[in-house]
């Protein structure tokens, strides 16, 4: 039988980014996953306050979620690095010390739930390059991307070492006929967290430094997979606008986005038309090519 | 006048050392880049909101009126079938803040609001 997966899209892509949304589920539909939402989930619970401020609370809520995997009989998948480093992070503390476990299943009965350590957490990018991988990917691809993108895995991304999800990453868009550029700053964070002490640094010399490089690059695109990290950029690209310190940038894509269109889909498909990080018109005519 | 407990104090100073830390990943690069690492001085203030909406509405962006209209553009269920903003999961997540006690570590209210 195969596999099943559980997505978690989080709720920034939901609310704030649905033609990524939409995107996932188109290509997972071409590549013939069993693929479909984890259901009445709650917040992943952010692990850059959730962790920090109640530790307690953070695993609680995390093993919900997981417990819910478990009783649906998936395996847990998440896009935004945020949203994988919670579920991964408390699922390998949960397998690792019983007594731990133990609580955390006190917690859940009050609500009718049990967890037993034995759902996967999988990032997206596992799912592709681990389960699909690259060979199926690029036969699949009807139009190889000429694009040069500028991306940006994210710090969590980078939990298991350069070797895991960031090589996926790469192996990803180089399947797709994409031209990477590498920056100074690949692993500079974008600022996310930092927003919420210094949002003038978070900003400016994060989420904005980044995007004045990609246009100095004169790239098509800044590709990343994480909810949070999009949220940082867009937040940056509305208030550096604001202040006329950026005439304009590439557009801030999700991977899926341009495995959408590698595959064979058009912008409409999907909704990436409505993108107004960037000039999407500008990467359609470059497509159209 | 507003009254904050040393423990709540005490989580919203670590959380910042955290938030900082958690930000910089290739600390070499960063500091010879950026001589900037600073201390951050901010009040509890700037998490209330956030923190508020979560509980209130059980995720950090709750979907409105904009976010529907957008999802059924681009094809998708307006509301999302995950059920993530479901009574249901809101219900289970405050339970579950009860009973760890979150709430009173937080000094947070069943409706998002804060105690002081």
């Amino acid at each position: 039988m195969k596999r099943r997966y559980g997505f978690f899209p989080g709720c920034v892509m939901p609310a704030k980014w649905p033609w990524a949304e939409k995107a996932i589920l188109l290509t997972a539909k071409r590549l013939g996953l069993n693929f479909d939402y984890l259901r009445d989930t709650v917040c992943c619970a952010r692990p850059g306050v959730w962790k920090v401020l109640n530790k307690n609370g953070w695993i609680a809520l995390t093993s919900y979620n997981l417990a819910l995997a478990r009783e649906q009989e998936v395996a847990l998948v998440d896009s935004c690095n945020g949203c994988w480093l919670s579920h991964f992070e408390v699922n390998e503390l949960l397998r690792d010390n019983p007594a731990l476990l133990a609580k955390v299943n006190e917690y859940l009965s009050t609500i009718g739930k049990f967890y037993d350590g034995s759902v996967e957490v999988k990032h997206w990018l596992q799912i592709l390059n681990e389960d699909v991988g690259m060979k199926e990917i690029q036969e699949l691809v009807k139009r190889p991307l000429r694009l040069r993108v500028v991306r940006h895995v994210g710090c969590h991304a980078r939990k298991l070492g350069d070797d895991v999800l960031p090589r996926y990453f790469d192996e990803i868009l180089e399947a797709l006929g994409v031209e990477i550029i590498d920056t100074p700053y690949d692993k500079m964070c974008c600022g996310l967290l930092l927003f919420l002490a210094d949002p003038q640094t978070s900003i400016k010399k994060r989420a904005g430094l980044k995007l004045k490089t990609a246009n100095t690059l004169e790239v098509d695109a800044v590709v990343l997979t994480c909810s949070g990290c999009f949220d940082q950029f867009s937040r940056a690209i509305t208030l550096l606008r604001e202040e006329g310190d950026l005439p304009e940038n590439p557009p801030i894509l999700h991977l899926a986005e341009l495995l959408a269109l590698a595959f064979g889909f058009s912008p409409s498909d999907f909704g990436m038309i409505y993108n107004t990080t960037g000039n999407i018109a500008k990467l359609q005519a470059k497509l159209g090519k | 006048m507003s009254r904050k407990t040393p423990a709540v104090e005490h989580s919203v100073k670590k959380l910042l050392q955290e938030a900082s830390k958690l930000t910089v990943v290739d600390v070499s690069r960063e500091t010879l880049q950026y001589p900037w690492r600073k201390e951050i001085s901010v009040t509890p203030d700037v998490l209330k909101p956030a923190l508020s909406r979560e509980i209130r509405h059980g995720v950090v962006y709750p979907i409105n009126g904009e976010s529907l209209k957008l999802r059924q553009l681009c094809g998708l269920k307006p509301e999302p079938p995950h059920g993530q903003c479901s009574r249901k999961a809101l219900k289970s997540k405050l339970v579950l803040l009860k009973v760890c006690r979150v709430l009173d570590a937080l000094a947070l209210k069943e409706d998002g609001g804060f105690l002081y």
